[in-house]
């Protein structure tokens, strides 16, 4: 009850917030766009022609499913969309949460700290589950009713989706303790989002001399192992919708989430103990 | 047992790379509170209250000494079910209601839903918040944010209450209405520990005090050893007493000091009160009052703290 009680709380906290409002707003108005522009001609009963906004693209394969492309193309940018405003929106539960007066009330509560650190974190990832929720159901339903082509993938990325998120704030949920910065958080995210992580998989092809001896090799491959497997993760998620279902059959590939989800749990770890023998 | 048991509590906090930079917050204190009492921990700014406080609460760990709570190490975070807090300057979430802090609080404490209504009702009332419940607390000036802490910090009818600045930025009214609450919580057998810097408050409603300084606690006792009566009287008169009048009525060994047109004379003896009284008519002074003089426990604050900075 107290886990919920707090969770709801944070939930509730972060959709309020206006980052996670835009990237909702953002949602929708993708969603009305696709609604309006979408439409399958049928002849027979027969899938022949398909517009997307005006443009005509004949159906020649009776078996062509255009939904795979267009979640592609908008789920794909949601996820880019989500990591940017969805990790702006909760990047400050922790540090907020351990601020003079607010966590003086919290920590003489009878409530561990585990749990109490666990459960603002289950409330940041939740509220980010159910933002996308709502995008990625949405964007199933319509696609589904425009096309008639029901692609249960869109649920499955969802459901990794969420799994890649929280990974990525177990990370921030440790940084945000040892810093109670929100700007830290977000700056170490972010770089590791958008550059770092292209860094440990792409570091070969960088013409520097010093990335090409033993230990660059060394050091990376232990980042690579250590930091979520940001890279890896995504290509699989928009290879779902490539594959199609059931995923692990067509050759989807686990490990970078396995990999990824133990290193979250490291950081959440590292976090916990931080928090747990910190003075406030 | 004590509700409230510290023995050789110490806190030190190191900063800087290697932690070579240390200050002492708290120095072998040793604070026992009974069952019932209204106890008030005076200092000055950064003489460790807070800490002390936090310590108890488990917020803060101590360097070494043993910090109880009911007999028990404060590590024992179920015993936290019978304790309320007011921390200073207390955040809530924005979007929520008073009565949604209430709520939130209230459940957080471990508080059956059934029982919960009545009781935000009841504590609402209590604190004159009913009127105000639904408003969202951004709203709200700091005497009601303060009136909402308290009825947090009551919402699980903790039997130990730890106030940080209870009244601060409360108007005086609400002050008179806040310390009623907190007597009448005494009488219900509740314990209270009360940090402040609102001396005057603090001797209203505590039965016993400590003063500490830089961490270590100067003087602890009951509010009547602070504030004892001493040999001093307070005469106010109509009449001029020059400096052949003051001499006159020092050789009746009194000592004798004239601030602001009021004559303050000390002695050990009635007999020595009554010649001095008799000297000012005996030269046409007209006596309007007298009146023995009482210190405040400010005065004794301000008198240990000022005998501390002398040594």
């Amino acid at each position: 009850m107290k886990l919920l009680a707090i969770i709801w709380n944070t939930v509730y906290d972060s959709i309020k917030r206006i980052t996670l409002l835009i990237y909702l707003a953002i949602g929708t108005i993708i969603m009305l766009t696709v609604l309006l522009g979408l439409r399958v001609e049928y002849t027979d009963g027969v899938p022949v022609m398909l517009y997307i906004f005006g443009n005509e693209i004949p159906i020649e394969n009776s078996m062509f499913d255009p939904s795979p492309m267009i979640f592609i193309v908008t789920i794909g940018g949601s996820l880019v969309g989500m990591m940017l405003f969805g990790m702006f929106a909760t990047a400050g539960i922790i540090p907020s949460f351990l601020k003079r007066g607010t966590i003086d009330i919290y920590l003489s509560k009878p409530i561990s700290r585990f749990y109490l650190l666990f459960a603002k974190y289950l409330g940041g990832v939740s509220a980010i589950g159910a933002a996308m929720f709502y995008f990625f159901a949405g964007m199933f339903l319509i696609v589904g009713f425009k096309t008639g082509f029901w692609n249960p993938s869109v649920l499955y990325v969802w459901l990794l989706s969420v799994l890649f998120f929280a990974i990525i704030y177990a990370m921030a949920s440790f940084f945000a303790v040892i810093s109670r910065n929100i700007g830290v958080v977000l700056i170490v995210v972010y770089l590791h989002l958008f550059i770092f992580s292209d860094v440990i998989v792409s570091y070969q092809n960088i013409p520097l001399g010093f990335l090409q001896t033993k230990t660059a090799e060394i050091s990376f491959t232990i980042l690579h192992y250590l930091l979520p497997q940001v890279q890896p993760m995504i290509q699989q998620l928009i290879g779902i919708f490539e594959r199609q279902m059931p995923p692990v059959e067509n050759g989807f590939d686990i490990m970078p989430f396995v990999y990824s989800f133990l290193s979250g749990m490291f950081f959440f770890l590292l976090g916990y103990l931080k928090f747990r023998n910190t003075d406030y | 047992m004590n509700p409230i048991e510290t023995q050789g509590l110490t806190k030190i906090f190191t900063s800087g790379l290697m932690k070579r930079f240390e200050v002492r917050a708290l120095d072998d204190v040793s604070i026992n509170v009974s069952k019932g009492e209204i106890f008030g921990l005076l200092g000055p700014n950064g003489a460790g209250k807070t800490t002390f406080v936090r310590i108890l609460l488990g917020i803060t760990y101590p360097t070494s000494g043993n910090a109880l709570l009911f007999g028990e190490p404060v590590s024992r975070h179920y015993n936290k079910k019978k304790v309320g807090f007011l921390p200073e300057n207390h955040r809530y979430p924005m979007h929520f209601s008073g009565e949604g802090v209430l709520r939130y609080f209230g459940t957080l404490s471990g508080i059956d839903r059934s029982l919960l209504s009545k009781r935000v009702d009841n504590l609402l009332h209590l604190v004159n918040m009913t009127q105000w419940r639904k408003m969202k607390i951004k709203k709200y000036s700091k005497g009601m944010l303060q009136r909402i802490g308290l009825a947090q910090a009551l919402i699980n009818d903790p039997e130990i209450l730890f106030l940080d600045e209870p009244t601060d930025g409360v108007d005086p009214v609400g002050r008179k209405e806040i310390r009623d609450i907190l007597k009448r919580l005494r009488n219900e057998g509740k314990t209270i520990f009360l940090n402040s810097h609102l001396l005057s408050e603090v001797e209203l409603i505590s039965d016993r005090v400590a003063i500490l300084k830089k961490g270590q606690v100067l003087k602890s006792g009951a509010v009547d050893e602070f504030t004892t009566t001493g040999d001093e009287y307070e005469i106010k008169y109509d009449g001029n007493i020059d400096d052949t009048l003051l001499n006159k009525i020092k050789s009746i060994d009194a000592s004798v000091r004239l601030e602001n047109g009021t004559l303050y004379i000390a002695a050990e003896s009635k007999e020595t009160v009554n010649s001095v009284l008799d000297t000012l008519r005996s030269n046409g002074i007209f006596v309007k009052s007298m009146s023995q003089r009482k210190s405040t426990l400010e005065d004794s604050f301000i008198n240990l703290i000022n005998e501390e900075q002398k040594i």
